[in-house]
């Protein structure tokens, strides 16, 4: 990869962490112009502005404006690759994960956002939506075979929903097949404990690390 | 015996003086209520309390009650009052959804037996691009209209007249600060905000002139007899504001200066933001722009820990609230919910600028001895001079076990 090819990777890494879809989607054509190829454009470029973002979101020096609006900017970029990204596998997927907020809270952004950062780091995505009964969550993961349930709650009155789609799991007999992740306001790692989570992650991006962590990827 | 009245008490709490004790907040309004639903909430609160033969309980769509006995709240020693305009106008439509007139239309959407704001895709402005979809909108609401104001006045005059609580006037029937989140969507103002200023400037400048209207209105018929006037305006997650401070200075700020200036020139009651989770770095704003008191108080979320926020900022603002419903009120036992708040008394009440409050609505599934545990204990330690020696042991480990931590 030569000094020019990598300064545009910069540069569109850049442009994913201000949120510019214009951008974005200017740089991933002209790195194609260039030759570079549709996977490299992707985690060298792109994926690399999301986690560049991830560090100052730690620090506490980004936002939920600018995660929602790099969200959108990779998205546009995903657009431009989209069309070639079949003919040239995109790294192997890292695992499925159903993705849902618990019956009774329709809560849906913290959710959102911890789509997007999984999704750019290589998982596949299943969201399901808000609302979702035990036995939805128990009927999804079972017919999606995810490797990874996700749970997100903000209230604390219906947080115990959580407990009831681990035992609809369970009567199941599908608890083992699958890793549960939970998050939101209303629960925390004793909670996670409590229920009989496999996980609790505070925020979007240590969601990354607790899944992988999950899956030994 | 009570030496003084609730109002005087209230009142010297927020010129930060010491009264005879801690003021105790609870009541009939959305974010101090107790909501009526499984397995305890109001009704098993009553049972434990031996309060029989309440009136059915009365609840806003999202579950509060908003018709507390009188008796529960003079158990716990309440020093308030709420008045809230008539709000009666609610369209049921289908799939589940309601359409709350006086709300500028706002959707809700039934989940289970509780009503909560319906999400971004059935926000009915989720789509609007121009402001001509916004003016084109037709469920403005007319603020103008008598109903909501009806027989207002006369209530205010009598509470003010014939009890001594202190009262305070609510604004949920615009919901001013957050509105353009009702009507286009989180996502939408997450967005807006940086993508189109113009328009997001010129939706809020719309959502102004209904309020205004309301406010002129409201606060002409009981801005002699009120003693808090509430704004509510969520700024805090977690862990951060929902916008950085440079956001928040040129989205939010300058509504929050005309809300105040307006309700300045009607009434002259103290003025008091509710705003969830973690509001550090704000707080400075939200002194600045002149409001004399903060609720919530949300303990766990980051840099919210009750001494921090009285070193720093605990001679400018009044606090209100900090008896936590997210963990301490649910996930504790009795014992240990009078050790929070005989900590939360410790660090907050020297001095004055403090009222005892739940930090938001209690859930209903929140155990009654719980409750009443924490009532008890800000009555029984909240007496001036405080007298409490240490932190106890339980409420240290709460902060200390982990970052937003639970022992």
């Amino acid at each position: 990869m030569n000094i020019q090819m990598s300064k545009l990777l910069k540069k569109l890494a850049n442009s994913i962490e201000e949120g510019d879809e214009e951008k974005v989607k200017n740089y991933c054509r002209l790195l194609l112009e260039k030759g570079a190829e549709p996977t490299d454009i992707i985690e060298r470029g792109m994926v690399e502005g999301m986690r560049s973002l991830g560090q100052k979101f730690e620090r506490k020096g980004a936002f939920i404006s600018d995660l929602l609006m790099a969200g959108a900017a990779f998205e546009a970029g995903m657009e431009v690759l989209k069309p070639l990204i079949t003919r040239v596998k995109r790294k192997e997927r890292l695992g499925r994960i159903v993705l849902g907020t618990v019956q009774g809270d329709l809560h849906y952004i913290g959710k959102r956002l911890v789509a997007i950062v999984l999704e750019t780091e290589g998982f596949e995505v299943i969201d399901i939506g808000e609302d979702v009964s035990p036995d939805e969550f128990a009927t999804s993961t079972e017919r999606t075979k995810a490797d990874i349930l996700g749970m997100s709650c903000l209230l604390s009155t219906t947080a115990g929903y959580m407990k009831q789609v681990i035992e609809e799991l369970e009567k199941r007999g599908i608890r083992k097949k699958v890793k549960i992740m939970i998050g939101g306001a209303a629960v925390d790692e004793e909670f996670a404990r409590t229920i009989g989570a496999d996980a609790y992650a505070p925020d979007a991006f240590r969601a990354v690390d607790v899944a992988r962590k999950l899956l030994r990827r | 015996m009570d030496q003084i009245t609730h109002r005087e008490r209230v009142l010297r709490t927020i010129e930060h003086q010491e009264p005879d004790r801690v003021p105790i907040l609870f009541g009939n309004h959305s974010v101090y209520s107790i909501n009526d639903m499984p397995p305890y909430g109001y009704r098993a609160l009553c049972e434990y309390l031996g309060i029989k033969n309440y009136p059915t309980p009365v609840v806003n769509p999202v579950g509060n009650t908003l018709n507390i006995d009188r008796r529960v709240l003079d158990r716990f020693h309440v020093d308030f009052e709420f008045i809230s305009p008539v709000a009666p106008d609610v369209e049921v439509l289908p799939n589940n959804l309601i359409r709350v007139l006086h709300l500028n239309g706002t959707l809700f959407k039934q989940v289970g037996n509780l009503y909560t704001l319906a999400g971004d895709t059935f926000c009915p402005l989720h789509d609007a691009k121009t402001i001509e979809d916004i003016e084109n909108y037709p469920y403005w609401t007319d603020y103008n209209n008598p109903l909501y104001y009806e027989g207002k006045a006369k209530e205010a005059k009598k509470l003010h007249e014939e009890s001594d609580y202190a009262i305070i006037s609510d604004d949920t029937p615009v919901s001013f600060g957050e509105m353009y989140q009702y009507l286009l969507g989180f996502d939408r103002k997450l967005i807006d905000i940086r993508r189109r200023p113009e328009f997001f400037h010129a939706v809020m400048e719309k959502i102004w002139q209904g309020c205004q209207t309301f406010l002129e209105n409201w606060l002409t018929e009981v801005g002699d007899y009120i003693d808090l006037q509430l704004i509510y305006d969520d700024q805090g997650m977690q862990d951060r504001t929902i916008f950085s401070l440079e956001d928040f200075r040129k989205f939010i700020k300058p509504y929050w200066e005309r809300y105040i200036k307006l309700v300045r020139k009607y009434t002259k009651a103290k003025l008091v933001i509710h705003s969830c989770g973690s509001n550090y770095t704000i707080f400075p704003e939200i002194i600045e722009v002149g409001f004399d008191a903060y609720h919530t108080l949300q303990p766990f979320a980051w840099n919210m820990e009750p001494w921090r926020l009285k070193k720093e900022f605990g001679n400018k603002i009044c606090f209100i609230g900090g008896f936590d419903h997210q963990k301490i009120l649910p996930r504790s036992t009795p014992s240990e919910v009078k050790e929070f708040v005989k900590g939360l008394i410790y660090d907050y009440a020297p001095g004055g600028g403090y009222i005892f409050a739940p930090t938001h609505d209690i859930g209903g599934e929140v155990p009654p001895e719980n409750i009443v545990a924490g009532f008890d204990a800000a009555f029984e330690y909240g007496r001036y001079p405080i007298e409490i020696k240490n932190r106890p042991d339980f409420y240290e480990r709460a902060f200390t076990s982990s970052r937003r931590g639970f022992p």
